[in-house]
This record gives structure tokens, C-alpha cells and sequence, in this order.
């Protein structure tokens, strides 16, 4: 049994312009104590796919597929067991920790709070205890559970975040861009703070960046995904070591990275495609240097090779071991 | 003349802080954003400037296009002191610098036509007539790689966030300027647009001959673009060299940790990195002797009581007692 089962996962937004495709189709599933790391670009459904295992995606969503955590289809289950699940067994953390925090609570009742919620009966004493501990085992001394969040600053904020939502011990913990707004040598202490929390509890991982780089030394498994598309997704090291998938391909050439020995700028051509009028056939089709015929005209399937799996034509008919 | 565009000479910026009265007659606090800041900038050179928010970069790039007043200082612009001019003898010079920002949609107004926003600097500094103007904005819309015909006539709203970059960079250099501050201007894009527009400042400056100063906190994009990279802390620059040599061999241990921040797209690399702790503080309580010392994995006992020059040693320039 695995923790988390994506099948065929489709996300619809509907707006005033016409349904617009999230997400398209996208099938992965996660084991327990795992490290996944979802990257793409803005737009490419990353998020979404966040907010849907939680199923607290924006009124105007639509969801079709199923979603398998420990066996239970969230996509069906009843909203009443729903909440249950949500910040105890699945739990998140944003992008910006000003926004996620009440600006007029102490740190300690935002943590009282996430108790409340799922167990109205424990004692203040026992909740400050635990808080007291995650709050330590996070690099934050207990006593500022008295602060407000305007106190701390913008990576302990994050580190509060994170404290909040493993406090209830979840089985899976999805982070969604969580260093991008905060600065380049804060981005690594909290990195580190997710890394020591990876190897010390029981508790698997959704990373979601836009950082190709950033996750590589954190998680097992890697998701490529491309408007709406899950474009690639297999272990980290054969991913980093040989990308299947031009787009990946031309993504892990095109980070600017600090050796010397390569100073020649690379680039992907083109745009990223809108949603609302996307492209014909392969979604990467107009940026992709190998595109054929085919390309243009029809979606390519997934195909698995060696245990990887891969969205793109070129790999049609490819059998495993080649 | 030498070969200097811009002299920068003992610049400050204080910002006073609000305070009542009462505290006020005792001292007055000030958030010290750029603190005896010197450097020059050579003609057709790229100088990156580097570091984390709050270390006053920003602010920098402000005063040198006279957004900002500086506190005290100069600046000489060729011949000119850019602090001591004002009114419309500044304005006649502004055509001579210009500022790209970081997020290119709150920099375009979201009522006005691309063609008409590229063409606004023109009509201000009076720059040919009509027929002029839009020949010259074809001819910079084409060159940012925007088909003119195309893009003329249409809003930011319907452009992509590089697009938009583009139209940003365009309006910049319609003027034919000389300098041009560029603010962590791929710092909102996506990964697999920033290279593009890298690249596109890189090939308007062999082009049209420019200076740039290249504001960003991203060491790794500042590579491959900047002839030689200023890194400040709080207000101060504390190290400059040539971006080969910066690379090769960082000096000030705060470079060693921006450089070993640059995430390596590698699982393999698994290395022990060099992480201070603690963040920036703040600017309104400057630490005592060197800035850096409380986060400095070398700190010594000079380090907390006297602030290091900025001087030059063996051909580098840095500001680390280490290097005394």
C-alpha cells in the first residue's frame, strides 16, 4: 500500500473566459516516508495539485479523478472526515508566512488552535508542552511562544509555519514553494530545517518549487510538470543524471549556476503557453527542439521505461532496459 | 578624461527613523541603508551588485539615477555631479540614465498601449517628431525580439511576464542612454524565462554600447553578465573584484557563504555547506566593529570592536580583518 495514490487527476477552473486545465491527467503516487519534489513553472498546476490533496481548492474548481490517501478517496470523502484528515494527517505550509499567520494572535493560541480542532479535550498545560518541544526541535526558543508574528523575522516566521504544521505529527507534509520569498542564505537554513526533519520523522514529503536545484539534495522521487502536465517523473538521480524529457533536459542546462567553467548562457525559446488557448498535441511542442510531426497534432501518453515515466513521443515503442 | 563613467565618492543614505520628540532630543535614530559607500564604474563595463534585502543595493541604484537624494556624497557623471544637480538641469540629463525594476507589470501602466509606453520617453526630453518617434519605437520593439505589428498596439495585459520584461527593457533604452540601473530584473520571472532575458541585456549592451549596474541578489545570474560584482552588507561593500576572480577565490567570508547558497541541481552533491546562522539584522542597529561579525564563522576579537577597510590587498579589494 502506498501513503498517497494520484490517478488521472483533472482540475478544472471555471471562469468567466471559459474552463480553463489545471491540471490534465495526472497520475503518481507517493510511499511512505518519501520525498517528493513537484517542479515547474507558474502555471503548470504545482499548486493546484497541493490544494487538491487537501481539498481546499478555490470555489470555482472542479475535480475529477481519484485522490488514494492510506486507501480513503478524498476526492469523495465526506466533508466532515474531511477535516479530520486536514492539518492532522495532511498538513501544509505557504509560500509567505506573514499571510499564513493571524497578525493579531501569539504564536502560542495559533498553536492552541490547530489542538482545538482535533482534540477539544486536552489540557493547556499538555499543549503548551508539545508546542514548547516542536517549537526547539525547529532551531526557536520556546519562550517566544508569548510573540506575536510580527516579531520574528521573515525565516523564523517560516520556521513557525512549519513547527504549526508538524505539530500534530501528520503522515504527509506538503510545502509549497516554502523558501521562495525569503532570502538566498535564509532558503538554506530552512532547507536544512526540512532536510533534519525528513531524516528524523516518520513523515512523508511534497515539495513544490519551481527550484530544480533546490530539492535535488532532498528528495527521492521528482515530478517535472508543464501546463497542466505531469511531463516526467522518476528517482532524483536518474532524473538529474539523464533527463528523459526535452523540456527537463533543457530546464537543468538553463539554471545559472556559479562554475566557472560555464559561462555560456542557455536558454529555452519561446513563451510558456497560456491555458486558456493552449497548443495543439505535445503542450511543449512549439519551445521543444526535437518536435515532429506528430507533436503538433496529438497528446503524447505516458510511457514507462526502467520504472520511469515519460510524456513525451520520442520515446514511443523504446522498450524497458534500452 | 580617463575611462570612468561614474565616480561614486563617499555616498551615504540615512533615512530618519520616526520617533516622539522626547526620545529624539537624545539621539536621533536613523535607518542606515548605504553607509560611505566609494566605487567607480568604467565605460561599457557591467558592475554587479550584490546581496541579501536590507543591505541597500536597491538604494544604491535609486541615488545614482537621482530617484533618491542622497545624504552626502557625489556622484560624477562624466563631468557632472549627479548629487548637486537639480530641477530642469536634471532633467535634461535624466534621458542619460535609466532604471529597469523587478516587477514589470507595477512598472507599465496597465492603460496605455506598449507602442505609446516605449514612446512616452520620447515625447518628454522632446525627441523628434511623431513620424520620428514611432520609427524609432519599431525599431527598438524589433530589437527586444516583439514583431512591432504584433505588439504595437496591445496592452501589458495581454503579455507574459517576460514579454512585459521586454517592453520594460524597451522604454529603458529608447532614449539611447548611457547607464542603465538594472534591479533584480529577472528576479520575478520564471526559470526558463530569466536566461532570456539575460541574454537579451547582454546582447542591447554589445549593441548599443551601454553601462550597467546590475542589482540582484542571485550570484549565479550576476555570472554571466557582470564584468566585475560588489557584494554589500548592511549598507557597506565589502568586497569587489572581477567576476572571475570572485568566483575562483572569495575573499570575505559572507561571499564564501553567497556562493555556496547557490543551489547545485545535483543530488549527488551532497557536500557540507557553509550556513551561517541568524539573518541580516537590522540597519538601525549596526552591529559594532564588523558588520558581519556576529554571523562570521571567523570572527576574532578585533572583528567586534574595529570596522574593516575596504582596502586592497595582493590586487583584491576587501573589507576582513583576516586579510590584515
Amino acid at each position: 500500500m502506498n501513503l498517497l495514490e494520484v490517478r488521472n487527476l483533472e482540475i478544472e477552473y471555471l471562469t468567466r473566459d471559459g474552463n480553463l486545465k489545471a491540471v490534465e491527467g495526472v497520475s503518481f503516487s507517493l510511499g511512505f516516508h518519501e520525498t517528493l519534489g513537484l517542479v515547474g513553472e507558474s502555471g503548470c498546476g504545482k499548486s493546484t495539485i497541493g490544494l487538491s490533496l487537501l481539498r481546499i481548492l478555490p470555489i470555482n474548481a472542479r475535480m475529477k479523478g481519484r485522490i488514494l490517501y492510506k486507501e480513503k478517496d478524498v476526492v469523495n470523502l465526506p466533508d466532515e472526515e474531511m477535516r479530520s484528515v486536514r492539518g492532522k494527517e495532511i498538513s501544509m505550509i505557504f509560500q509567505d508566512p506573514m499571510t499564513s499567520l493571524d497578525p493579531i494572535m501569539r504564536i502560542k493560541n495559533q498553536f492552541f488552535e490547530t489542538f482545538r480542532a482535533h482534540f477539544p479535550k486536552m489540557e493547556e498545560d499538555e499543549m503548551f508542552k508539545i508546542s514548547s518541544n516542536v517549537l526547539k526541535s525547529i532551531g526557536i526558543d520556546p519562550s517566544r511562544l508569548e510573540n506575536y508574528p510580527f516579531e520574528f523575522s521573515g525565516g523564523m516566521r517560516q520556521r513557525v509555519m512549519i513547527a504549526l504544521a508538524i505539530v500534530l505529527n501528520p503522515s504527509l507534509l506538503i510545502a509549497d514553494e516554502p523558501t521562495t520569498s525569503l532570502d538566498v542564505v535564509v532558503q538554506l537554513q530552512i532547507m536544512e530545517v526540512l532536510k533534519e526533519l525528513k531524516e528524523k520523522k516518520d513523515m512523508s514529503m511534497i515539495l513544490i518549487t519551481h527550484d530544480l536545484g533546490l530539492v535535488a539534495e532532498i528528495v527521492d522521487k521528482v515530478g517535472i510538470m508543464y501546463a497542466g502536465n505531469l511531463v516526467e517523473f522518476g528517482d532524483v538521480n536518474s532524473i538529474y543524471e539523464k533527463p528523459l524529457h526535452p523540456y527537463t533536459q533543457l530546464l537543468l542546462v538553463s539554471i545559472p549556476n556559479v562554475k566557472l567553467e560555464d559561462m555560456e548562457l542557455k536558454y529555452i525559446k519561446g513563451n510558456l503557453p497560456s491555458l486558456k488557448s493552449p497548443p495543439a498535441g505535445c503542450k511543449f511542442h512549439p519551445r521543444c527542439p526535437f518536435a515532429m510531426d506528430i507533436c503538433t497534432r496529438e497528446d503524447p501518453p505516458t510511457f514507462e521505461l526502467n520504472g520511469r515515466k515519460v510524456k513525451c513521443w520520442l520515446y514511443k515503442g523504446e522498450k524497458d532496459g534500452s | 578624461m580617463d575611462h570612468r563613467l561614474i565616480s561614486v565618492i563617499n555616498l551615504r543614505k540615512y533615512f530618519p527613523l520616526k520617533v516622539s520628540w522626547l526620545k529624539a532630543f537624545k539621539e536621533k535614530p536613523y535607518v542606515r541603508a548605504v553607509d560611505d559607500l566609494s566605487f567607480e564604474i568604467k565605460y561599457g563595463e557591467t558592475l554587479g551588485l550584490v546581496g541579501e534585502s536590507g543591505s541597500g543595493k536597491t538604494t544604491v541604484g535609486r541615488i545614482l539615477i537621482r530617484l533618491e537624494d542622497p545624504t552626502e556624497g557625489q556622484i560624477i557623471f562624466e563631468d557632472l555631479d549627479l548629487a548637486k544637480l537639480s530641477g530642469e538641469s536634471l532633467r535634461t540629463k535624466r534621458k542619460d540614465f535609466q532604471m529597469i525594476f523587478q516587477d514589470p507589470m507595477a512598472s507599465l501602466n496597465p492603460y496605455m498601449r506598449i507602442g505609446n509606453a516605449i514612446e512616452h520617453p520620447l515625447k518628454i526630453h522632446k525627441m523628434g517628431d511623431k513620424a520620428d518617434r514611432k520609427a524609432r519605437v519599431y525599431e527598438i520593439l524589433e530589437k527586444v525580439g516583439l514583431p512591432p505589428e504584433e505588439f504595437y498596439s496591445r496592452f501589458p495585459r495581454h503579455l507574459s511576464g517576460g514579454q512585459r520584461q521586454r517592453v520594460v527593457i524597451a522604454r529603458a533604452m529608447v532614449t539611447n542612454p548611457k547607464f542603465v540601473v538594472a534591479d533584480e530584473v529577472t528576479a520575478m520571472l520564471d526559470v526558463s524565462i530569466r536566461s532570456q532575458i539575460l541574454k537579451l541585456l547582454i546582447d542591447m549592451k554589445n549593441e548599443l554600447g551601454l553601462t550597467y549596474l546590475f542589482i540582484t541578489h542571485d550570484l549565479a545570474s550576476a555570472k554571466y553578465i557582470c564584468d566585475r560584482i560588489a557584494v554589500m552588507y548592511l549598507g557597506k561593500i565589502i568586497e569587489i573584484a572581477k567576476t572571475y576572480d570572485i568566483f575562483k577565490e572569495p575573499l570575505h567570508p559572507y561571499t564564501k557563504i553567497l556562493i555556496s547558497s547557490v543551489p547545485v541541481p545535483d543530488p549527488k552533491m551532497k557536500k557540507k555547506k557553509f550556513i551561517p546562522s541568524g539573518e541580516i539584522p537590522s540597519p538601525i542597529n549596526i552591529p559594532s566593529g564588523c558588520r558581519f561579525h556576529p554571523r562570521c564563522p571567523y570572527a576574532m576579537e578585533i572583528c567586534t570592536k574595529v570596522e574593516p577597510e575596504l582596502k586592497e590587498i595582493n590586487g583584491r579589494t576587501v573589507a576582513c580583518h583576516l586579510y590584515d
